[in-house]
């Protein structure tokens, strides 16, 4: 890919910038290097500490008399290593790779900017969002530089009512594109959250907008958590768990980790209306995490109980209440406890 | 619920001056109400078959309903359906304004609601401008295939 296409946040001149990227190592910087290297004064620095660590919300630890130092190295954003990890394929299938400090939210951008004809598959990234969605007004805890805040734009010819399975073919990618990095045991629940042993790794939020007949504008948003920050387990408001524990701390670094979820979920994308979504169907079939567990649907004011009992072939869910089997093409599914005699 | 049951209670309805009626078996239910010349709306709550969509024509005009003001004649309007079956929402989340109140005057392109299936947020968009003469699904509420949403005078 022409790395012109990209926006490095190497670029972007401004100081708290610039001083995160010299605190990326994870090392002890004095005062005095990081004046010399921002060619700012050292009450300047001072200043500029305060001030990006509020901007960002970002712990950085002051030790008097020796420097500043993050908890924890980051590894930042690059679109050009990221694009230098993407399959050879995926070059020619994506547009140009946007990286940003900071947004409100990848989807919201994406979207915004759908109307201005962006070239397929253009991705947007972020090191944190400060109004991360989820579905619904939910919200996506996005602090910075720890996760991966992914949406990739695609346009089809086709309406939405054709797109509704795409939802449950983004989530079997997502554990495509995981499974390519070596992670085991990955779980989906219906349409497609990515659960882990029973907590939660990723989602996915899939926007679209246009005429009913087509064309589709279709944003497919991905939060995946990678080193989910040791003081934000407040923030989130069900059981989690970071690619960090998983692999025991040893995860796959975070462009690396965005160019196979690019990979996998473009390659989805491209191939989902003259491939039909049985594959994909096939694919999150192996990752069905909850089959025949009790489990409640909800939606709007209403919900119902029942034995889940898989996808059909149109991806809709299965719910066996009173003897009957019943599609549900709506709705949110959660989890009872299985009863303790199963 | 058998559709044979839904005919019979559109024919009630029509045959007498309630506005609405809500019928609930088990799960299910079911609820028809009169608005003025425009389809009654209808839908099921569960996972009803396609087949289900508001099949019957509306009833004409009862003769005791008020003539409606010239300037809404229902008659001109465009109705904009639901592509899909899915969950009704008229804001972008909840909590915001809705996208389009009575009387709005939308533009081609304007977002008229979100339509929710498969956890895909679909907006859909005005393809005529005009003034919106009719809300004609609530907040949140389940829509089946082809269900009118909207009249656009």
């Amino acid at each position: 890919m022409d790395t012109t296409n990209t926006t490095d946040i190497a670029d972007t001149a401004d100081t708290a910038t610039r001083l995160i990227r010299q605190l990326a190592d994870g090392e002890r910087h004095s005062g005095a290097a990081l004046a010399a290297a921002l060619g700012i004064s050292r009450a300047a620095v001072w200043k500029a500490i305060q001030r990006t660590s509020q901007q960002f919300d970002l712990e950085i630890r002051a030790v008097k008399g020796q420097g500043y130092q993050l908890p924890a190295p980051l590894e930042l954003l690059d679109p050009a290593a990221m694009s230098a990890r993407l399959a050879p394929e995926t070059h020619r299938r994506i547009g140009p790779l946007h990286c940003f400090i900071d947004i409100d939210s990848t989807n919201t951008w994406l979207l915004a900017h759908s109307l201005e004809h962006p070239a397929q598959g253009t991705c947007v990234l972020a090191e944190r969002q400060s109004a991360g969605r989820g579905r619904r007004g939910r919200s996506w805890h996005s602090p910075f530089g720890a996760n991966l805040y992914l949406s990739m734009f695609w346009s089809f010819d086709a309406g939405p009512a054709a797109l509704g399975t795409l939802s449950l073919a983004a989530g079997a990618a997502l554990c495509l594109a995981l499974e390519s990095l070596g992670i085991a045991q990955l779980q989906l629940k219906w349409p497609n959250d990515l659960h882990w042993q029973g907590r939660k790794l990723g989602g996915l939020l899939i926007e679209i907008a246009g005429e009913t007949q087509g064309p589709s504008r279709v944003v497919l948003g991905l939060g995946l958590n990678l080193r989910m920050p040791a003081n934000t387990t407040t923030a989130i408001d069900q059981p989690w768990v970071d690619l960090n524990t998983i692999c025991q701390s040893h995860p796959p670094p975070r462009n690396t980790l965005a160019a196979c979820c690019i990979d996998q979920l473009s390659a989805m994308l491209a191939s989902f209306l003259e491939q039909g979504s049985e594959p994909w169907l096939n694919t999150w079939r192996r990752f069905d995490a909850y089959r025949d567990q009790t489990v409640s649907l909800h939606w709007g004011e209403h919900s119902i109980t029942g034995i889940y009992r898989g996808i059909d072939d149109q991806g809709a869910l299965l719910l066996q209440t009173d003897g009957a089997l019943r599609h549900f093409t709506a709705g949110e599914v959660s989890l009872r406890a299985a009863p303790a005699s199963e | 619920m058998d559709i044979r049951k839904v005919k019979k209670l559109i024919e009630l309805l029509e045959e007498s001056n309630v506005a609405e009626i809500e019928i609930h078996e088990g799960e299910e239910s079911v609820r028809i109400s009169r608005q003025g010349h425009a389809a009654p709306g209808f839908f099921m709550s569960s996972g009803a078959p396609p087949a289900a969509a508001p099949a019957a024509p509306g009833p004409s005009a009862p003769a005791t309903s008020e003539p409606a003001p010239a300037a809404s004649e229902p008659d001109d309007g465009t109705i904009v359906r639901s592509p899909m079956v899915g969950t009704f929402y008229r804001s972008p989340s909840p909590g915001t304004k809705p996208f389009v109140e009575d009387g709005s005057e939308v533009k081609l392109g304007d977002t008229l609601c979100i339509i929710e299936a498969m956890k895909i947020l679909n907006q859909i968009e005005a393809e005529i401008a005009g003034r919106i003469q009719r809300i004609l699904v609530e907040n949140g509420q389940p829509v089946e295939y082809n269900q009118p949403l909207f009249v656009i005078a």
